[in-house]
């Protein structure tokens, strides 16, 4: 599994609220890059000209001052120099037309003598010209200034500043507009999280409706709410599936009825058949399947009616602490004659040193169990078995039934607990099973939040797994 | 009104006189079973609405009743509490609606037992015996006494604090039978098979009815019952 599909199962990156505060989140950089590009190429403008201001008119300054000091012999050009460093807070440089420096301010650093390759624009001035370069160490302004004098030959002055505090503030400004559009960014993100919840939220309750139905309860209402076209879509549902919720209850009433209108005539059938059975003889072949095929359409129907009333979504089982050991053996007592009749052997779990409890409806669990084990007993071979195995874990109970019938294919272990599902129909048919055994039972251990599993190794019967929480034994009685 | 009586020239004459009152509205459901019953050695009466049914009862004190609920004119219900109030005569009721069999039993109406629809007509006959069998079963000692509730084992009544409540045979024998064993934990199987002399599986749910509506007369508070107690997924215990 990749990284992204990874984070894909922790944060829903494609959600609603995840996409439109991403989105906002987005705008609000992209504006925010933007300005402040713009903020900072209008500050560096400003302030750059403001700066080439201030030193064109320090350099002119320089240059009458060197010209008066020229004029005037006895005046000492470095102390000139050093005064104009110091006023203009830059380096002032006396330069020969040629770029030989001839006085420098900074002594210490002298660049006395050396020839100073100026940029072309200010090697000839004719007029004070300021220019801003970006040097490795700052910014920096050149400002020059020709010297000119009648008795000398022509000279100009050069004075350099420093000026990495403008870079230095522009850079502080960039920081606190980034800062700030950060923030507005975050502001954005969650203003999209919160408008994009405002259109999730309809829509979640809808999908938990929707989802609710899929497992069953079809009884489902959502609050109209949000824009217009969520308010219909929830009003349209509702509609539906209070539609959906009443044809349910139909069908499962049609169901309950129709078997209840078949048992009053099956048990006439089934009366009659008995008395005939009784007083006709010789007693004949056909006689016996009727009373056989009678009583099986009987189970059928009682099938049918318990899985109406488990498909009842009112149904409340009655959940009270049983002793699984006791739940067993009246499962037995009830099993055992049916088993003897085929001489087929029940055996019951071993003690366990702690017996567990489960908290279920008795009479259900009773009837899953029954049918578990009524399904071993029918495909059984005569003189075969099941054996029920109960094992623990700390907080679940796994009851196991067993047995040494013919078992199931792979491929239809799925297939088993769904309505009228046969393995094998013929054989089915003549075993007198309805196909609806286990799917009640299926229907049961989902009503008790359990679990049901199906297993057939090679050359073993059918296993049965049930599998239910288990409940510390009650400590008082009623 | 017509009135049928079925009786059979082959049938055992010491159980002759063991009469019961069979009711259903399915015509062929009567003539089939009432030739079986006959065949098993009873005298059957039958009656096809409620209205005859409470007729005959009258006319001929049977010994056990058969009675379907749904019957036209007045249903079973209605039946069963009529004659719940001049007898104790033993009932059995028979149902097509499974899902309701609380709620009739839960109704304190006084059936002993209940078979749903269809059914064998070999397990009815089998009920039928163990509930006559319990009908006509004295007990020796005379009384037995817990707490304030006094047990006369000769009259078959129960008195609680000199006051007679009436409890059915069915409730009388599950009384007793506890009554007799106190302190020990009956499991629903145990009581099906010693107190209604079933050898054949019951519902289980017959017991629990039972022993609710016996707490409804013999506890001071049905709600929180102190004498008739539920081990929890095991059983009932009489606690003196």
């Amino acid at each position: 599994m990749s990284w992204y599909h990874k984070l894909d199962r922790h944060i829903p990156t494609r959600s609603l609220r995840w996409q439109l505060g991403m989105s906002y989140a987005t705008l609000a950089l992209v504006v925010t890059a933007l300005l402040t590009g713009l903020a900072l190429r209008i500050g560096s403008n400003i302030s750059l000209a403001a700066e080439q201001r201030q030193a064109l008119v320090a350099v002119s300054g320089a240059a009458t001052a060197f010209r008066e000091a020229l004029a005037n012999p006895t005046a000492d050009l470095s102390q000139v120099a050093r005064q104009q460093s110091f006023a203009s807070n830059g380096r002032v440089l006396w330069l020969n037309d040629d770029g030989t420096v001839r006085l420098d301010a900074f002594a210490e650093a002298a660049l006395g003598g050396t020839k100073l390759d100026l940029p072309q624009e200010l090697a000839q001035p004719t007029e004070p010209i300021a220019r801003a370069y970006a040097a490795s160490s700052g910014w920096v302004i050149y400002a020059v200034a020709p010297v000119s004098t009648p008795f000398q030959p022509a000279s100009l002055v050069v004075l350099a500043q420093d000026i990495s505090h403008i870079q230095h503030d522009l850079a502080q400004l960039r920081a606190t507009l980034w800062l700030l559009g950060g923030l507005l960014a975050c502001g954005f993100a969650a203003l999209g999280f919160l408008y994009a919840r405002s259109v999730t939220r309809p829509l979640g309750q809808l999908t938990a409706a929707v989802q609710q139905m899929q497992a069953g309860n079809l009884a489902q209402k959502v609050v109209p709410e949000g824009s217009e076209e969520l308010r219909q879509l929830a009003t349209t549902f509702n509609t539906m599936a209070t539609n959906v919720a009443s044809l349910d209850e139909e069908r499962r009433a049609f169901v309950a009825n129709a078997a209840h209108e078949l048992r009053t005539p099956l048990a006439a059938l089934q009366a009659l058949a008995y008395e005939m059975q009784e007083n006709i003889a010789p007693q004949t072949s056909e006689l016996a399947a009727f009373v056989r095929q009678t009583e099986r359409l009987g189970r059928t129907v009682d099938n049918l009616l318990t899985l109406a009333r488990l498909d009842n979504p009112d149904i409340k089982p009655r959940m009270i602490p049983i002793r699984v050991r006791n739940l067993l053996a009246e499962v037995f007592w009830v099993m055992r004659p049916v088993a003897a009749k085929r001489s087929i052997e029940l055996i019951f779990p071993d003690e366990l040193e702690n017996e567990p409890w489960v908290l279920g409806d008795p009479d259900w669990l009773h009837l899953a169990l029954v049918n578990i084990l009524g399904n071993s007993v029918r495909y059984c071979a005569p003189h075969g078995g099941a054996r029920v195995g109960v094992i623990c874990t700390s907080n679940t109970v796994a009851i196991k039934v067993a047995d040494s019938g013919p078992g199931v294919p792979r491929e239809a272990l799925s297939e088993l607990g769904q309505r009228f599902y046969r393995v094998s129909s013929a054989r089915e048919h003549s075993s007198g099973g309805s196909g609806l055994g286990l799917a009640i039972v299926r229907e049961i251990v989902e009503l008790h939040s359990g679990q049901l599993a199906f297993a057939s190794p090679p050359g073993a019967g059918l296993i049965v797994t049930v599998t239910l929480a288990t409940v510390p034994e009650p400590e008082d009685e009623l | 009104m017509i009135l049928k009586t079925f009786s059979d020239d082959q049938s055992n004459p010491s159980e002759l006189s063991t009469h019961i009152l069979l009711v259903d509205d399915e015509y062929d459901l009567l003539r089939a079973l009432s030739a079986t019953l006959t065949r098993a050695g009873w005298q059957v009466t039958t009656a096809s609405d409620g209205q005859q049914a409470l007729h005959v009862f009258r006319r001929i004190s049977p010994n056990l009743i058969i009675l379907d609920l749904m019957l036209p004119v007045l249903d079973g219900w209605e039946v069963c509490r009529e004659v719940r109030k001049t007898s104790d005569v033993p009932i059995i009721m028979l149902t097509a609606r499974d899902d309701s069999v609380d709620k009739i039993l839960g109704l304190e109406l006084g059936a002993d037992d209940y078979v749903t629809k269809p059914f064998d007509s070999r397990e009815l006959i089998a009920r039928i015996r163990a509930i006559l069998r319990r009908a006509n079963r004295t007990y020796t000692g005379t009384t037995l006494r817990l707490a304030d509730i006094e047990i006369n084992l000769e009259s078959q009544t129960v008195s609680r604090d000199g006051k007679q409540t009436v409890l059915t045979p069915t409730e009388f024998d599950l009384l007793v039978h506890l009554a007799r064993h106190p302190g020990r934990v009956f499991s629903r199987e145990d009581l099906l098979e010693q107190v209604w002399g079933y050898d054949f599986p019951g519902d289980l749910r017959t017991v629990d009815v039972h022993v609710r509506r016996l707490r409804l007369k013999v506890e001071q508070d049905p709600a929180h019952p102190t004498l008739i107690r539920t081990r929890f997924g095991v059983g009932y215990v009489l606690v003196p």
